[in-house]
């Protein structure tokens, strides 16, 4: 027969591990986490591009979460008359802790003049969105504040010569 | 009464000098002064306000640099008048030989230098700006 107090140390004895066992299954059972993040590669951020012309930047798409994403869609809010695709178009599915390269290729409008234009990037899943931006600049193409300049500067000599031969008699 | 007319003369010269002085030395200084607010303004993102402050800037540069202009003009043309008064009365005190009648001319080659100068300082503010733009 087992005396009461050692049946007392084998009760707590069973009672511990099994809150052990249990404990961590309750740990396990949290709340599914859904995080979706976008991210420009290196070398893209003010990345040059040139009008007309289609210039490709890489796009990671990570799945931060603890639940796989399903059907994640792109979408782009770029300048008026820029072209923005996606490849590939959507993700059919991203596991947790998982990521996927996108191309984005992006299309300026053949007339956009030289500057700095942002591009605004969303990608959209069932559960959840998120969006990120890049600057683009344009070097080349033509400058329509050049010529606005060399017409003011051309006005201004001209204005000059006229002071010079009205105001400059004796 | 004639030392009074020479006082006089020389007065004018000296206060003509000092109003071309004031023209020249503000107009460069404005000039390179919005040089550096307008390439500011024009390296930054493109925006409406800009565009306006910047052509501000761009008409303050006109209309200083004409006023300059115009100042320099009427001074050299004063300077001109007052010099060949006071050689008039050098040479009706019999001292014109002590007066080189050259420097009418070399004053008036510094005029249209300090104009041209003037005139560039304004040509490379206006035109910088909209280069960075």
């Amino acid at each position: 027969m087992i005396s009461g107090k050692k049946a007392l140390w084998l009760y707590l004895l069973i009672a511990g591990i099994l809150t052990c066992l249990v404990s961590p299954a309750s740990v396990l059972a949290q709340e599914a986490k859904v995080d979706l993040s976008l991210r420009m590669l290196p070398d893209y951020y003010y990345k040059e591009v040139t009008p007309g012309e289609e210039n490709t930047l890489f796009m990671e798409v990570r799945n931060n979460g603890n639940k796989g994403l399903y059907n994640i869609k792109f979408d782009s809010d770029s300048p008026k008359g820029w072209v923005v695709n996606f490849t590939p178009t959507s993700i059919d599915y991203l596991s947790a802790g998982s990521s996927e390269t996108v191309d984005v290729k992006v299309i300026p409008s053949s007339g956009a003049s030289r500057g700095e234009y942002n591009l605004t990037i969303i990608a959209e899943a069932i559960e959840t969105r998120a969006a990120t931006s890049t600057m683009l600049r344009i070097d080349s193409g033509p400058s329509f504040w050049l010529w606005v300049g060399v017409g003011v500067a051309a006005l201004v000599v001209v204005g000059f010569v006229v002071i010079f031969l009205r105001f400059g008699k004796q | 009464m004639i030392e009074r007319v020479h006082e006089h003369l020389i007065g004018e010269l000296g206060t003509n000098t000092r109003t071309d002085t004031i023209f020249v030395i503000t107009a460069i200084i404005l000039n390179l002064i919005t040089l550096g607010i307008n390439s500011g303004l024009a390296s930054s993102r493109e925006d409406s306000t800009q565009t306006i402050v910047m052509f501000t800037f761009v008409a303050l540069i006109i209309v200083v640099n004409f006023v300059a202009e115009i100042g320099l003009i009427r001074g050299r043309l004063m300077r001109k008048k007052l010099l060949d008064g006071l050689l008039k009365m050098y040479k009706d005190q019999g001292v014109e030989g002590y007066y080189d009648r050259s420097l009418i001319g070399d004053y008036s080659l510094r005029y249209n230098l300090f104009m041209l100068t003037v005139l560039f300082t304004g040509l490379i503010a206006i035109i910088i700006p909209f280069i960075i733009r």
